[in-house]
């Protein structure tokens, strides 16, 4: 049944690997903000062997997770939707027998298939890098690995549903860039991958603790031994059922947009 | 000169007026524009809770070391946007019409677009300066003042370069957006006292991509670590050779576009 | 007086191959061929002043590459081309003030403004004096009804308002020449004549030349004093339609509607015409006989003394060959 999905997988893949200047600038991009960021980090400590519980190799070891994970975080659903309904090409699907959704669901999953393919042998790479450079001793157990791949798909879900809701929201504005801004703004600052939630300051890490974006960089804090049982299972439910609280809203809102989109003539 | 200006306030006075109808739509763009630039403030807030200081520098002088740098890539952003539609008119073709007109296509370009949203960050730029002179016990004169605008407005004209020579290479990368992307974000990169990085990261950052020349060394000039004299001397020949390097990169890819075609 | 020149003029381009499948893509990743392909090729022709000329071609025939290397924002490989004493790739700036141009598709004027501000802007580029200009849009407002329209952005206009006004623009500092680059393509019946009858209005006025790039032929016949027909980078046919129609369209379609359709087999119009062999082609369908035949060789007036004399008949269609069968013609056989 989900075999016609299939096609729009593969789809998406191939266009990965079509721009091959913009994925050469990609990479070397990545590297760059990794590069940048570690002269930062290193500064920072210069002074201070500890900062919040982090100490620089751990600081270290975080931000090459972090962009490990960043991999899945990827997603442009929001402006495939707001593109194809301005172009009003929303509609050859919406006429077709598959779900659009689903469709787009697939979409996602083979461009972040093909980001990893290019992605992920670099960022393991510069992550041994920074672990040989350095001289860091670094141990990991066989459950934090497991629990850390668990975490994959929970976030590429989460991920994926969020940029669903904030494509519904598209329907709405005029403003679209606005919003996307808005949005990369939010996951960025409240999931860690900015700077390590330890490091905020009390008031805001109530909020923080309470949201779901903060499961984004929990596999790291994992992989790193600073969170453990019952606090990782525990972690995982609480997002699984934030991702269980996103679909329901989306499929609220969709009915509605769809319904608004019609009324409107696309 | 006078038939751009005259063009020019056409355009101004249309955007204008487009804000004021569309109000939301620009107070939104602001505020995303705002959001945006504010993690980076926020990032450093956070930083300094943890720690005294970066690389010698307080909280208060990386602060205004991101405040002034804010100022100019405000004022290019609300007058130069256009550039940033350059690489998609040369993948797509459109760049005909500015070819088939009796003006300069490169100030057809510039004139067409006025960008209102970029007021939040001149302002934000001008509000944090503010803040830490304040509050930051930093001196400040009349001729510092003077001198300061005098900086800021010369660094206006190196993110207009950089965003130039991005967009040229779209004439035979065919689609640069990416690239000007980048190097627009290593400006985020040198808000810092750029003594935390390297010689050779140094050297690029304050001769090739020049945003050092921006915010850091106007600042170290604000605090009285250096000499106006110092800074201009630095700041005005990189500037001019870049915008030269730019306007001759622009017009060698417009004979590339009008030999290879879209 | 010639105002536009080309000589030999060719234009080439280099582009990639690329493998189709998902592994051909990959390979192409890391090795591409490179083929050298003619847009253009060896082209020459000459437009006096003055002149509507029908630049007409299959897609991909190489007309759009002759426009812009003609409008100075393509360069050409080998040859020459002389608009009104420049060479307008050279000098791009002062050859643009000199032409007019409308591409069916692109937009000159500017999306999110009202219309009179493209105008304004418009007339400061092209630097129209403000009497000129003021005529010059009540011209346009008489025959387009523009001020309809005027305050409302581009963006918002119908297909026919806004070739209406892409005209009007390409007229506005009243150019020497005009590039009409499919201008009714999309409008309804109506809106083609007018803007068919606007162009020959102001060709007449003004002796603005036209070049015009059209797939619709009634455009063509309508407004062209002269044809040029390109295909894949070769100009076929140079000359005007009438001796086009002439010397390519030798055929004269007759239709007959018999009154009775059981006289259609009483009648066989192959066997009195016998001699005419391949010159003549009967069909018969129920009621009607249809007799496509080179009237160089046969004159109407025996055909139809034929036919009437042998059956009763209630209705006769006469008629030349289309233009389009002409140069489908053409295209596929070639200049003789």
């Amino acid at each position: 049944m989900l075999k016609k999905y299939f096609p729009f997988l593969r789809a998406s893949l191939i266009n990965v690997f079509i721009y091959r200047g913009r994925i050469l600038l990609w990479i070397l991009v990545d590297i760059f903000r990794f590069v940048m960021m570690l002269f930062l980090w290193i500064s920072v400590y210069k002074n201070n062997a500890s900062v919040n519980g982090f100490n620089l190799d751990e600081i270290l070891i975080y931000f090459s997770l972090v962009g490990v994970t960043s991999i899945f975080t990827f997603s442009e659903v929001q402006f495939d939707m707001s593109f194809e309904i301005r172009r009003g090409t929303i509609s050859y699907y919406l006429v077709k027998p598959i779900k659009y959704k689903t469709r787009l669901f697939f979409e996602n999953l083979g461009s972040v298939t093909g980001s990893t393919i290019i992605i992920l042998p670099i960022s393991l790479i510069t992550m041994l890098l920074v672990i040989l450079v350095f001289d860091i001793s670094f141990a990991i157990t066989l459950p934090q690995v497991l629990f850390f791949l668990a975490y994959i798909p929970l976030i590429m879900l989460f991920v994926f549903e969020y940029g669903f809701f904030f494509g519904n929201l598209m329907v709405y504005t005029k403003n679209n860039f606005g919003l996307s801004i808005l949005m990369g703004v939010m996951m960025r600052a409240l999931s860690g991958a900015l700077i390590p939630l330890a490091f905020y300051p009390q008031f805001l890490l109530k909020v923080v603790n309470f949201l779901p974006f903060r499961y984004i960089t929990h596999p790291v804090l994992i992989i790193l031994d600073k969170v453990e049982q019952p606090e990782i299972l525990i972690g995982m439910l609480a997002f699984v059922g934030w991702i269980a609280v996103f679909k329901l809203i989306n499929y609220v809102i969709y009915k509605i947009s769809l319904k608004r989109m019609v009324i409107f003539g696309g | 000169m006078k038939r751009y200006l005259h063009i020019y306030s056409c355009f101004i006075k249309q955007y204008l007026k487009g804000l004021i109808t569309y109000r939301t739509d620009f107070l939104v763009g602001m505020l995303a524009f705002l959001l945006d630039q504010s993690l980076g403030l926020f990032f450093l807030y956070v930083v300094f809770d943890n720690i005294d200081a970066l690389a010698g520098f307080s909280q208060y002088e990386v602060f205004l070391m991101y405040g002034i740098g804010q100022i100019p890539k405000g004022i290019d952003h609300l007058i130069f946007d256009n550039i940033w539609i350059i690489p998609r008119n040369i993948r797509e073709g459109n760049m005909d019409r500015y070819l088939l007109r009796p003006i300069n296509p490169l100030f057809s370009y510039l004139i067409e677009r006025f960008q209102p949203d970029a007021f939040g960050e001149i302002i934000l730029g001008i509000a944090i300066s503010c803040y830490c002179f304040i509050f930051g016990g930093i001196a400040i004169t009349l001729s510092k003042t003077i001198g300061l605008i005098v900086l800021i407005l010369i660094s206006v004209f190196i993110f207009t370069a950089v965003k130039l020579i991005t967009a040229s290479v779209s004439f035979w990368l065919k689609d640069s957006a990416q690239l000007m992307q980048i190097s627009y974000e290593l400006n985020d990169y040198t808000r810092y006292p750029i003594s935390i990085f390297p010689k050779p990261i140094r050297f690029i950052m304050t001769f090739i991509i020049p945003f050092a020349l921006v915010a850091y060394f106007p600042t170290l000039y604000l605090l009285g670590k250096q000499s106006f004299s110092y800074v201009i001397l630095f700041l005005l020949p990189v500037t001019i050779v870049l915008c030269l390097f730019a306007l001759l990169l622009w017009n060698r890819g417009l004979k590339r576009y009008e030999s290879a075609g879209s | 007086m010639e105002i536009i020149k080309v000589e030999k003029v060719t234009k080439s381009y280099v582009i990639y191959e690329k493998k189709p499948g998902l592994l051909g893509i990959i390979k192409s990743f890391f090795k591409t061929k490179k083929i050298i392909k003619n847009a253009v090729d060896d082209i020459s022709f000459s437009v006096n002043e003055g002149e509507i000329i029908g630049y007409i071609g299959p897609n991909g025939a190489g007309k759009s590459t002759t426009i812009k290397m003609l409008t100075g924002i393509l360069t050409p490989t080998e040859g020459e081309i002389f608009v009104d004493g420049i060479v307008p790739y050279k000098n791009r700036s002062v050859n643009a003030q000199k032409i007019g141009v409308v591409f069916g598709q692109r937009t000159q004027l500017w999306w999110d403004l009202p219309l009179n501000e493209s105008f304004t802007v418009l007339k400061e580029i092209y630097r129209v004096p403000d009497k000129e200009y003021l005529e010059r849009m009540e011209y346009f407002n008489q025959i387009f009804g523009l001020n309809e329209f005027m305050k409302q952005p581009v963006r918002q206009l119908s297909l026919g308002q806004r070739m209406k006004a892409e005209l009007a623009a390409s007229f506005l500092h009243n150019p020497k020449i005009v590039y009409l680059d499919e201008p009714t393509i999309g409008l309804d019946v109506v809106a083609k004549e007018n803007i068919r009858k606007t162009i020959k209005e102001i060709n007449r006025k003004f002796k603005t030349t036209v070049i015009l790039t059209t797939h619709d032929l009634n455009d063509i016949e309508e407004l062209c004093h002269r044809i040029l027909l390109i295909d894949q980078g070769k100009i076929i046919y140079d000359g005007d339609i009438e001796h086009l129609k002439e010397t390519y369209g030798s055929k004269k379609i007759i239709n007959f509607t018999l009154k009775d359709a059981n006289d259609i087999d009483s009648i066989d119009i192959e066997k009195e015409f016998k001699h005419l062999d391949k010159d003549i082609f009967i069909e018969k369908d129920q009621k009607q006989i249809t007799v496509i035949f080179n009237k160089h060789k046969l004159a109407i007036k025996e055909i139809t003394s034929f036919v009437l004399n042998h059956v009763e008949v209630s209705d006769i269609d006469i008629s030349d060959d289309p233009l389009e069968n002409i140069i489908k013609e053409i295209y596929k056989k070639g200049i003789v």
